[in-house]
């Protein structure tokens, strides 16, 4: 089949690499869509900062699975967690509004039900709470840490100093 | 969404970032640089957190002050309530006890795969505040007072501690409706609508007094009906609660006198009720759209005209709605009267269960708000009843009790059956099958079921103004238990959900 290269839209990510991606792929990407109709003549190279040659790759793979309607076999399960926040960012870069749901739903699950020392440690987050305050916020909702699927605090005991 | 052109990181990130699952990092120096998490935008937060349920923002909400903020926000709340499945609250249901403990039964179905020798506790999620606080203060005050008396026990036992004895008559509330993530409650004995909750967060705010009203019509009353009902108007961010007293008179005159109540201000307006509505015996009020539905029964529960009451919110009028001709039109005399007919919301979804003919329950849903043509059947759970055999089942099954829709059809259906022993059937024909699970408590009782989308929405920011006090039940009623409070509820599942045993369970055989 014969494809004209008006059909294809060439992005190159930051490690250099060109991808050749249907018009159709390219508009999804809300950010290259914007790029393509503020530029006055054609483009022929659209550079996607923070996008990643291995980010493209997952892309094209969501695009095909959700194009043969099986957009819910796409899995990130074998990302660790950094690549997979690079991956959310990137998505989030390119304003890609169906993979990024999938993709902050996947660190949902990854966080679902998991104790608040580990969701601080996820995030790089420090309690700022004094002892009373968050004493305080726990008992108001005390029901959550309730529950045998829930994980039990490892750091609890250091709240209460 | 923004686009983000700031704080991209620079290439050499993804080789220098560690590998290390969790791994802690000091943030502030590499701030341009390295793009964990600790670095996201809020508005990259909320996106996350809003994809979380409900037990897992609360403990969110404990990990920071910034994340406390975000999270209590008031839109972050709205946006996490659509997404939100629809979970029921539990409630014991023994008219000797004050039951003041719900329990959130979410209803994911992998959750009810316990295996059949195990039980899995519920948690109780509130305590409904004590209808008379005043008088519990009272005691309270008596038990500081005097370090070291007694308060005797509702089972007259002597011993130090802060069991109190409750009167169910007193101290019980009644459940009206839930209503966008709040429950109203009431006086059971006449209905009068007392206090607006919200089981999650622990607020409630006591309803303003019933000022007098003038009494209409003096001809001599041969029937009188209250209903109250809680109701939320999307326009104007309001819930409203609505109280009715409607009273048919000896000379076949009808009188209503109709009051509401803007939640957040302090007292109730009378309203004039149109005259030319009759108004039958009145059930399941539903919230909609703006407006209070109710499924009317003309001359009774057993009597054969139905319909459906239509009250709405801005207008504070009565309209005219219409119904389902085929499940309120010709029914079979059935000399038992087992009208079973039951109405809810589901997601936006006025929808009504008719389990009349237990051989044939059925789930009927207004597609299009206000168009009576686009009642639809949504499905007939005829195969699942059938399936249980029985020549006759009238005789095993008096009726399946009530049927609540989980799932919109479109995200595949499902529907939660409930039998009045405590049987509860989870039916999601596409994904699960059946699911079978029991519900037990301490003691053999009913339980109350009260379908219910938890919801973080703050009274705080629904009670616009300082006329009315938010209070919190953790605060004040924390320290007190009711004997009601040792009581457990649990899941099991007795039997694994294939559908013989399910046969078995149900189908009695008449020889023995």
């Amino acid at each position: 089949m014969a494809s004209s290269s008006s059909n294809l839209i060439s992005l190159k990510t930051s490690d250099g690499t060109v991808f050749k991606v249907e018009r159709a792929l390219a508009k999804t990407m809300k950010t290259v869509q914007a790029i393509i109709e503020e530029a006055d003549a054609n483009i022929y190279m659209i550079p996607i900062h923070n996008v990643f040659s291995h980010h493209m790759d997952m892309i094209i793979d969501y695009y095909k699975l959700s194009v043969a309607g099986k957009s819910k076999e796409f899995s990130v399960e074998k990302l660790d967690n950094d690549e997979l926040k690079d991956f959310l960012l990137a998505v989030h870069y390119l304003n890609m509004e169906d993979l990024f749901e999938v993709l902050t739903q996947a660190v949902a699950d990854r966080l679902e039900k998991k104790s608040v020392g580990y969701v601080r440690k996820y995030f790089g987050i420090e309690n700022d709470f004094t002892p009373e305050e968050y004493a305080a916020i726990r008992k108001k909702n005390d029901w959550a840490f309730k529950g045998d699927d829930i994980e039990p605090e490892e750091d609890e005991e250091k709240q209460e100093e | 969404m923004k686009r983000k052109k700031d704080s991209i990181p620079s290439p050499r990130v993804s080789q220098r970032c560690n590998k290390a699952k969790g791994k802690v990092v000091d943030e502030t120096q590499n701030h341009q640089l390295c793009p964990y998490f600790a670095n996201i935008p809020s508005h990259l937060t909320v996106q996350i957190l809003l994809q979380l349920p409900i037990k897992s923002l609360l403990i969110c909400r404990c990990v920071c002050k910034m994340w406390k903020t975000l999270i209590s926000e008031p839109h972050f709340a709205k946006s996490h309530f659509q997404k939100t499945p629809v979970s029921l609250m539990i409630r014991t249901n023994d008219h000797r006890r004050v039951s003041s403990t719900l329990y959130l039964l979410e209803c994911e179905p992998e959750k009810f795969e316990i295996g059949s020798d195990n039980h899995v506790k519920l948690e109780p999620i509130f305590k409904l505040p004590l209808r008379d606080a005043n008088s519990f203060g009272e005691k309270r005050n008596q038990i500081k007072n005097k370090s070291k008396c007694p308060l005797l026990s509702k089972n007259n036992l002597c011993r130090e501690s802060l069991y109190i004895a409750s009167k169910p008559d007193l101290d019980k509330f009644g459940i009206v409706n839930s209503c966008n993530g709040l429950l109203c409650l009431c006086d059971p004995s006449n209905g009068n609508p007392l206090v607006i909750c919200n089981p999650v967060t622990g607020e409630f705010i006591r309803l303003p007094e019933t000022t007098t009203t003038p009494t209409l019509n003096t001809t001599r009353v041969t029937r009188q009906q209250r209903q109250t009902a809680l109701g939320f108007l999307p326009k104007t961010n309001e819930y409203k609660v609505i109280k009715m007293l409607i009273s048919n008179h000896v000379n076949d005159c009808e009188s209503v006198i109709l009051e509401i109540n803007t939640l957040g201000t302090p007292s109730w307006r009378n309203v004039e009720a149109d005259s030319q509505v009759s108004i039958p015996l009145l059930k399941y009020p539903t919230c909609v759209n703006g407006a209070l539905h109710w499924i009317g029964f003309e001359g009774g529960f057993a009597g054969r005209q139905r319909s459906i009451l239509c009250f709405c919110l801005e207008s504070e009028r009565f309209q005219s709605f219409p119904s389902p001709p085929q499940v309120f039109g010709n029914h079979n005399n059935r000399t038992r009267g087992n009208t079973k007919i039951t109405m809810g919301e589901l997601k936006g979804f006025l929808y009504i269960c008719d389990s009349t003919f237990f051989t044939d329950v059925t789930m009927w849903v207004m597609n299009e708000y206000g168009n009576g043509e686009s009642w639809t059947k949504l499905y007939n759970i005829d195969p699942l009843v059938s399936s249980f055999g029985s020549p006759d089942p009238s005789r095993y099954l008096s009726h399946y009790g009530l049927c609540f829709p989980i799932k919109h059809f479109e995200e595949g259906a499902a529907v939660l059956l409930y039998h009045p022993c405590n049987w509860f059937i989870y039916y999601e024909p596409e994904k699960y099958g059946f699911k079978v699970f029991q519900i037990h408590g301490s003691a053999p009782n009913f339980v109350e079921i009260i379908p219910h989308i938890p919801s973080l929405i703050s009274l705080k920011h629904v009670v616009k103004g300082d006329n009315i006090e938010v209070q919190n039940i953790h605060s004040r009623c924390a320290k007190f238990k009711l004997h009601e409070e040792n009581e457990a509820l649990s899941l099991s599942q007795p039997i694994d959900g294939d559908l013989e045993s399910l046969r078995s369970l149900f189908y009695y055989d008449s020889n023995t």
